[in-house]
């Protein structure tokens, strides 16, 4: 009987607790039935894992859902301002660049207040870029001038 | 088992009307699982602050990502997978706070819990035994015995959830419980007694 209790105590370490209530049919929960030692030390486990498990059930965050659930809109706006931002700022940037580099283009120089900026000489691109891509040359009647269109 | 099936299958409409845009579903939702998913960060992470910050950063993910949820897995598979990739980031970013907090020592003021002591006295006792039981197991241990003993989910069901096979899963339950009722035992000497191999 004592190796069938040994044996039986160490499976008692790994078992479902089905098994440690003495339910089922496996010749553990047999054991637990019939041996009142055996039986004594599984009541145990299954009570300190109940109070475990009573405990962490216990358990609540500091922070009310109330205050919770706002923080969540709040922060999900700032979220959403700043993906805005960031899903526009690249295309505000190089319609920037663009700007900056017609505006560099231009025969500043040999321009007077009064001056006309020289026109776009064709309505038509001198090079368009393939199908997916976004990109169009245009020359203007200043030769040292180009337009470069990103749309 | 029974107990998480269950709730899954009266969140379908909540979760249709969140995905709708329904902000009175959404909140209907998380209420129900706030506590939840708290007890599963604190399972996962050992630590209420950390516990915590972890629910907080879920709650955000689930608002973000709840639209892209198809109904494939359960919820609580999917939400438990949700809070699991909120510890793990925000547990990265803490470690990386504490370097930097080593090099420059700051004195932060103590927070006063604004509940009365009497919920905080249960709760601390509670607290302190979770820890007791809870502290020398590995995080996979803790998350296995937590989500298979403590709250019921199959070892089918956390294989799924933790993306491990059901052997490993066994694996860390078996170890886990072990230490556990080690402990158990530990407090109870008589009952050991006698027994070939003593705890």
């Amino acid at each position: 009987m004592a190796s069938k209790c040994d044996a039986a105590f160490e499976a008692l370490l790994e078992a479902d607790p089905v098994e440690l209530a003495g339910r089922g049919d496996s010749d553990l929960a047999a054991h637990v039935r019939e041996c009142e030692r055996c039986g004594a030390v599984a009541a145990n486990l299954l009570a300190g894992q109940e109070q475990l498990a009573a405990a962490l059930l216990e358990l609540w965050p500091r922070t009310d859902v109330a205050a919770a659930l706002q923080s969540v809109h709040e922060r999900g706006r700032r979220r959403l301002a700043w993906e805005r931002v960031s899903r526009w700022g690249p295309v505000a940037a190089a319609a920037a660049i663009a700007a900056a580099m017609v505006l560099q283009a231009l025969p500043a120089a040999r321009m007077v207040p009064g001056d006309r900026v020289p026109a776009v000489s064709q309505a038509e691109p001198l090079l368009e870029a393939p199908s997916g891509q976004n990109v169009m040359v245009f020359e203007t009647r200043d030769r040292s001038a180009k337009v470069i269109w990103f749309n | 088992m029974s107990g998480p099936a269950r709730r899954d299958d009266s969140d379908q409409a909540l979760i249709r009307g969140a995905q709708a845009g329904e902000g009175a579903a959404f909140e209907d939702l998380v209420r129900r699982y706030y506590g939840q998913i708290y007890r599963w960060a604190v399972a996962r992470t050992g630590d209420r602050d950390e516990a915590e910050d972890v629910t907080q950063e879920t709650l955000l993910r689930l608002h973000r990502h709840l639209p892209s949820f198809d109904g494939r897995s359960r919820f609580s598979t999917w939400l438990y997978q949700v809070t699991r990739s909120a510890a793990a980031d925000l547990h990265r970013k803490r470690a990386r706070r504490e370097r930097l907090a080593l090099r420059v020592k700051r004195h932060t003021p103590v927070a006063v819990d604004p509940r009365g002591d009497e919920v905080v006295t249960d709760e601390r006792r509670a607290s302190d035994l979770v820890k007791t039981f809870l502290e020398e197991l590995s995080e996979r241990q803790r998350e296995v015995f937590d989500l298979v003993d403590l709250q019921g989910f199959s070892t089918v069901d956390v294989s799924e959830m933790l993306r491990m096979e059901p052997v490993t899963v066994r694996s860390h339950l078996f170890r886990a419980r072990k230490a556990i009722r080690k402990k158990i035992l530990a407090a109870r000497p008589e009952l050991v007694e006698g027994y070939g191999q003593q705890v």
